[in-house]
């Protein structure tokens, strides 16, 4: 796999003039994704943070042993029938970056992609902590997450997030991709500028 | 790379694909519905491929021999057909990837140039 620093200059980059990075920070983190800075700006609270992992969570990353710990800032809510939310890292300037959650039993994973952060742990209801290991480009540390308040999600991320199910918005090709080699042929009058991307 | 090609080119002899694929673990279908915002032209047409079977059939025609065929920009003049399972090589690429040219590293007023040359070559279609 590329390093994914290069996604700098990507057309999402270069759409996205408001990106703030955490690559020269945390080495080997990606630039934002096209998601990402699209979806910062006014925020609103959202959910009930007392239900499940819905909630603004706080906590200190380990970055790794030289750099020590920065503030780790986590607004989960469930959207649409699924988990997600966003994340700042407000040391590097990151703000309303998307992640994946999944919230199974008592399990939580959180995949932080734009800053290369995975966590694992679990929700304990009775002291609203998220108690588990995050791992930054193989550096795993104890990771603590404390409930603080409502989720506050910004509403670009929201307005995405609607998106996601829209299922006009995507034509999913089958395995050997001859929807797309039919549609190309039928255009063969035009030019034709084919762009094959990863989502993130 | 979408102001300088869809927004510098208003030409309605130029179609685009934009092929979305699972590179990163947390790529999927949603995502590739969030990422179409990027590209908010009539003329793109966006896909979802649940796997990387398109990225390594491009492998051939744009050289490639390690990497899967992704963050990259082909451009076809028209009257180019893809004939069977290989995808035909394009007239000119860009991409983002280790293992091409750097001279071929994606500058989105170079690609735009690329296509609008393309299109000034493309006949005027008969009614």
């Amino acid at each position: 796999m590329k390093d994914r620093s290069i996604l700098v200059g990507s057309p999402a980059a270069g759409l996205l003039a408001a990106a703030c990075w955490v690559g020269p920070l945390i080495p080997g983190a990606m630039a934002p994704d096209r998601a990402m800075a699209m979806a910062s700006g006014p925020s609103v609270r959202t959910g009930n943070p007392t239900s499940g992992l819905a909630g603004q969570w706080r906590g200190h990353l380990t970055v790794n042993e030289e750099d020590g710990t920065t503030e780790l800032i986590v607004d989960l809510d469930r959207i649409a029938g699924r988990w997600t939310g966003q994340f700042d890292l407000p040391a590097f300037g990151v703000m309303d970056y998307p992640l994946d959650a999944t919230f199974s039993g008592r399990r939580v994973t959180l995949v932080l992609s734009g800053a290369q952060i995975e966590f694992s742990g679990a929700l304990d209801p009775a002291t609203a902590a998220l108690t588990g290991m995050a791992e930054t480009r193989g550096h795993r540390d104890s990771l603590v997450l404390r409930r603080v308040g409502a989720p506050r999600l910004s509403l670009e991320f929201l307005r995405l997030e609607a998106w996601s199910g829209d299922s006009t918005r995507v034509e999913p090709l089958s395995a050997s991709g001859g929807e797309l080699r039919t549609r190309f042929n039928q255009d063969r009058a035009y030019t034709r500028l084919l762009m094959l991307l990863s989502p993130t | 790379m979408h102001d300088a090609v869809f927004q510098g080119i208003e030409s309605e002899k130029l179609k685009a694909y934009a092929v979305w694929e699972p590179i990163l673990r947390t790529d999927n279908l949603r995502g590739a519905r969030k990422a179409t915002t990027i590209l908010p032209d009539d003329r793109v047409r966006h896909y979802w491929i649940a796997g990387q079977h398109v990225g390594e059939a491009f492998k051939p025609a744009l050289g490639l021999k390690e990497e899967v065929a992704w963050d990259v920009y082909l451009v076809y003049r028209a009257g180019v057909e893809w004939i069977g399972s290989r995808p035909p090589k394009p007239s000119f690429y860009m991409h983002q990837l280790h293992e091409l040219p750097n001279a071929r590293r994606l500058d989105a007023r170079t690609l735009a140039a690329q296509v609008r040359s393309a299109i000034e070559v493309t006949p005027t279609r008969k009614p």
